[in-house]
């Protein structure tokens, strides 16, 4: 004998099964190859996630889907399990994300091509990171090995920055919206740092999956504040890290890259200003060469004037003294003193007589 | 007014003696004036060598 009770109607039936789900089974992760995947009305994404055996309808927002998926990939998906209105048994989920390395690289290759389309990545777009940068945002996780080294390397090899930390899960599903909301947070300080670091050490794709994010991404590359990322190992190349500024190949690198060496940059000042000295001393020798060249100049200027001086007084010299009237009596010459009256006295004077002498007659010459 | 120099950053001061030795890079100077810059690129370089041994980077928590 049947020991049903109660006759139910569909309606009722169904919602109290989804209150069962809803209570025994609020969110389930389901792992499973994706079939059927199609995009409705530009907002709604409508796929089934199968097994060898089994398939289940899946729905979910196209806001949810951060990366691109396509049939055939392997995936792991957070969902609420519910009966629809039509009696069928359905997904609602709030997050997927690939699994497995096909999974993830394909997924990686499709939003690259994607992002690449719309220039995310163009060399265009990076701008140059500061020089001795006095304030850094870093964004990391504190229990990352990556972070460590990081600090270490920044701490050995610069001083005097204020580096202003941002824990954030570098890891799993709740990675990306972490970091995401740690560029915005730094973006819109009043004093704003003049770099972001994104730092996590190596790890699996999987590990890695987080940075091929795409909001993560697209928040990446519209960063007011430049970015440099030091994700994984060298042979690690996520997304956000062809986004960004700058791609460092790991944390340690990406801290020799940010700052210089101290030692290095001690040596160069002081060859510099050693070098500094031998201008100096250059710049004396000189100056003593010109001024001694300067001073022969003048003096040999002024002895040209000095002997064109004594030429000259030594010419006047010679013009007075054929002027002088000894030089006129020596040459046979005499001077005349007195009257020219007939019977008048008269002085005649010689170069070596003085003669007294009276005078005859006078008469004009023709 | 022009910052005092212990309020320079290292990296404010570094720009400070790159300046100062490019005006000797001139050619063209006073030798009292270039003795007197000399001495201040002396002493800033003596400054940085001071702040890169003895300062130490400040981490803060957003």
């Amino acid at each position: 004998m049947s020991q049903l009770t109660h006759i139910w109607h569909p309606n009722e039936l169904i919602t109290v099964l989804n209150q069962t789900l809803e209570f025994a089974y609020p969110i389930v992760e389901v792992e499973g190859e994706v079939a059927s995947f199609k995009v409705n009305q530009g907002k709604y994404v409508f796929f089934d996630i199968k097994d060898e055996t089994s398939s289940i309808n899946c729905f979910m927002m196209l806001f949810n889907l951060r990366q691109p998926i396509e049939d055939g990939m392997r995936v792991v998906i957070k969902a609420q399990p519910k009966i629809t209105t039509w009696g069928k048994f359905s997904l609602t989920v709030n997050s997927i994300r690939p699994v497995g390395e096909g999974s993830i690289a394909k997924a990686m290759q499709l939003l690259h091509a994607k992002l690449e389309h719309e220039g995310l990545f163009s060399e265009l777009r990076k701008r140059p990171l500061p020089v001795m940068p006095q304030r850094i945002a870093v964004i990391s996780s504190k229990q990352a090995a990556g972070y460590a080294d990081f600090m270490r390397i920044l701490n050995d090899r610069w001083a005097g920055m204020t580096i202003l930390f941002k824990q954030s899960l570098v890891q799993g599903d709740e990675a990306s919206d972490q970091i995401i909301k740690a560029i915005s947070d730094i973006n819109q300080l009043a004093e704003a740092p003049e770099l972001i670091v994104i730092i996590r050490g190596g790890g699996s794709k999987d590990d890695l999956a987080c940075f091929n994010d795409e909001k993560l991404v697209r928040v990446i590359a519209a960063s007011r504040i430049p970015i440099i990322t030091g994700i994984g190992h060298e042979i690690d190349t996520s997304l956000s890290d062809l986004a960004a500024d700058k791609m460092a190949a790991t944390p340690t690198h990406a801290a020799q890259t940010i700052v210089p060496e101290k030692q290095v940059v001690i040596k160069s000042l002081n060859e510099r200003i050693v070098s500094l000295v031998s201008v100096l001393n250059q710049y004396l020798a000189e100056l003593s060469r010109a001024t001694v060249q300067k001073l022969d100049y003048a003096k040999s200027q002024i002895m040209n004037q000095l002997q064109a001086l004594n030429q000259s007084t030594i010419s006047r010299q010679k013009l007075l003294e054929s002027y002088n009237p000894l030089r006129i009596l020596e040459q046979g010459y005499s001077l005349l003193r007195g009257s020219l009256k007939v019977g008048s006295l008269i002085e005649v004077e010689t170069s070596k007589q003085l003669i007294k002498a009276e005078v005859k007659s006078v008469q004009a010459k023709n | 007014m022009s910052k005092p120099k212990t309020d320079l950053t290292i990296k404010q001061k570094i720009e400070l003696l790159d300046n100062l030795l490019a005006w000797f890079g001139s050619g063209d100077f006073e030798i009292e004036l270039a003795l007197e810059k000399y001495q201040q690129a002396k002493q800033l370089s003596v400054e940085i060598n001071h702040d890169l041994e003895t300062k130490r980077n400040q981490i803060s928590e957003l």
